[in-house]
C-alpha cells in the first residue's frame, strides 16, 4: 500500500525516535504525532530485547577477533602474491624444487609426507551389522595389510576404548564403514587396534569421517591439553577454537599449502579420546553441530 | 578497496552488532557464536569485494543475512526428538538477566506475525541498530521506505502487544 505524505513524514519522525531511543533509552523524542506517542512503548520493549541476551562473552570476542587478524594477514599475503599469478606460482614451484631436493629440512618434510602412505600399520576394516558383505568375518592377509570385516558390535567389542558415536547427522548420511587402525610397530603392551575411524556418506558420494585416538597431548602440566597440537603443519590453513560438549577444540581449515583450503576438521578431547571429524562436504556449522553430539 | 587487517577496528566494533542480530534470528546462543564467527571468517575472505569503505556495515550484513538464510537452507535436524527437547531445555537462559523469560519470549512471538520483510527490517534496526539508511542499502530498498516499513510495524506490534 503506498503511504500518503502525512504517513511518509510521521514515519520519518517515528523513525528519528526509534534513534534516539537506541542510544539514549530515557530519552523523550519530540515532534511525535499525539498518535504516536503510545508507540514508544513498544520501542522501548524492542530496544531491550539485545540486552536481554546478555553481552559478548570477552572469550568469545577475544576468540573471532584472532581468527579474523590470523585471516586477514593470510589473504593479504595471498593478495599480495596473487598480482603476478602465473610467476608467483613459477617462483613458488622452482622454490619448493629447490627446497625439496637440496635442503636437509626439505627432504625431511618429503620423507614424512611420503610416510603417511606407508604408515607400515595393519589395517583392521569393520562392516557395520546393517551392511550386506559377502567377505566373513574372519582376518585376511592382503599384502601387508590385514583386513578384518566384522560387525559395529564385534568393533565395540574390540577396541580398547568406549567408541563414541554422532548421534546428529546431516540430512541423508549414514555409517558407511568402521576401521580399526592397529601400528605393529608399538610395544606389544599397547591395546590395539589403536584407533578407529568411522566414515558417514551420502548417496551423492559425499562423504565425512569420525576418528578416534585414546593419546594425550603434551607432557606435565600441559598433558592431555587441546593447545599442546601441533598446527605448524604447512596444510593447516587457518585455525578457530570453538567449544565442543564443554571441552576446548579447534577448527582446522586443511589444504595443500598456497592453496584454498579444502576441507575442514574439527579436534577436540572427550572421555579421555581425541576425537577429530573432517569432511570436505559439509559447513564448518555442520560439522560443529555433528561434533557437538558425539556421547 | 582496503586489506581486511585495515579494518580489524571496524570487525571489532561491528562484533556486538552482528552477533545480537543473528541471536534474534536462532534461538541458541552457541549457534548464534558459530555463525557470528562464520560471518566474520566470510567477511576477511571476501574483504577484497568491498569497494567502498562507508558501504561496510551494509556489506557486512548481507554476509551476515546470507549466513543465517544458508543455514536454514541447509539444516535438516535428524537427531531424536528426545535429544533436541532436551537440548533446547538445557540451554541457559540470558533473557532473564534483563526481560523475564515470558516477556521476552511474548516479544518474540509477537514480531513473529510480522512479514519476513517487516521481522528482518526489525531485527536489523533493533538488534543491529543500522541507521535506516544502513537498513536500506542491506535490504536494497529506498531509505524512506524503510521509514514506513518500521512505522507500521510498529503500529502492528502495538496493537498485538495491547490485545494481549
Amino acid at each position: 500500500m503506498r503511504a500518503t505524505k502525512g504517513e511518509r513524514l510521521r514515519a520519518e519522525r517515528v523513525s528519528a525516535a526509534v534513534d534516539q531511543l537506541l542510544v539514549n533509552p530515557d530519552a523523550q523524542p519530540k515532534y511525535l504525532d499525539p498518535q504516536d506517542v503510545a508507540l514508544l512503548s513498544t520501542v522501548r520493549s524492542l530496544a531491550q530485547l539485545p540486552l536481554a541476551f546478555g553481552a559478548v562473552d570477552p572469550a568469545f570476542k577475544d576468540r573471532v577477533m584472532r581468527c579474523v587478524e590470523t585471516q586477514a594477514s593470510g589473504v593479504s599475503d595471498q593478495r599480495k602474491s596473487g598480482l603476478r599469478p602465473v610467476w608467483a606460482a613459477v617462483a613458488v614451484a622452482v622454490v619448493i624444487f629447490v627446497v625439496i631436493s637440496v635442503t636437509p629440512w626439505g627432504q625431511t618434510a618429503l620423507a614424512s609426507f611420503m610416510a603417511v602412505f606407508d604408515l607400515g600399520r595393519t589395517q583392521v576394516r569393520i562392516t557395520p551389522a546393517d551392511v550386506p558383505s559377502g567377505i566373513s568375518s574372519t582376518a585376511q592377509i592382503q599384502g601387508a595389510t590385514l583386513q578384518q570385516d566384522m560387525t559395529l558390535e564385534s568393533a565395540k567389542a574390540e577396541v580398547p576404548f568406549a567408541m563414541l558415536v554422532p548421534s546428529y547427522l546431516p540430512a541423508g548420511y549414514r555409517l558407511e564403514r568402521v576401521t580399526g587402525y592397529t601400528y605393529p610397530d608399538l610395544p606389544a603392551w599397547i591395546p590395539q587396534p589403536f584407533s578407529a575411524e568411522l566414515l558417514y556418506s551420502a548417496n551423492d558420494g559425499k562423504e565425512v569421517s569420525m576418528r578416534m585416538y585414546p593419546i594425550r597431548l603434551g607432557a606435565g602440566e600441559q598433558a592431555s591439553l587441546i593447545s599442546a597440537m601441533n598446527l605448524e603443519a604447512a596444510s593447516i590453513q587457518g585455525v578457530q577454537d570453538v567449544d565442543v560438549n564443554g571441552q576446548p577444540g579447534v577448527v582446522l581449515r586443511l589444504g595443500p599449502a598456497g592453496a584454498k583450503a579444502i576441507w575442514h576438521e574439527v579436534v577436540w578431547e572427550q572421555d579421555d579420546l581425541i576425537l577429530a571429524i573432517s569432511t570436505a562436504d559439509l559447513s564448518q556449522i555442520e560439522l560443529l553441530r555433528m561434533a557437538r553430539s558425539v556421547r | 578497496m582496503g586489506r581486511a587487517d585495515d579494518y580489524a577496528e571496524l570487525y571489532r566494533e561491528y562484533l556486538p552488532r552482528i552477533l545480537s542480530y543473528v541471536r534474534l534470528r536462532v534461538d541458541d546462543e552457541d549457534l548464534a557464536q558459530d555463525l557470528t564467527a562464520l560471518v566474520f571468517e566470510r567477511a576477511v575472505l571476501k574483504q577484497h569485494t568491498l569497494r567502498r569503505p562507508e558501504a561496510f556495515a551494509a556489506w557486512l550484513f548481507r554476509i551476515a543475512r546470507n549466513t543465517v538464510a544458508e543455514h536454514y537452507r541447509s539444516w535438516r535436524p535428524t537427531m531424536p526428538l528426545e535429544s533436541a527437547a532436551e537440548q533446547t531445555t538445557s540451554t541457559p537462559s540470558p533473557p532473564e538477566a534483563v526481560m523475564n523469560r515470558e516477556q521476552v519470549d511474548r516479544v518474540r512471538a509477537v514480531l513473529l506475525k510480522l512479514s519476513e520483510r517487516e521481522q528482518e527490517l526489525i531485527r536489523l534496526k533493533f538488534g543491529a541498530g543500522l541507521s535506516n539508511q544502513e537498513i536500506a542499502a542491506v535490504m536494497r530498498l529506498k531509505a524512506g521506505h524503510v521509514a514506513v516499513i518500521l512505522y507500521r510495524a510498529l503500529r502492528k506490534l502495538r496493537s498485538w502487544l495491547e490485545e494481549e
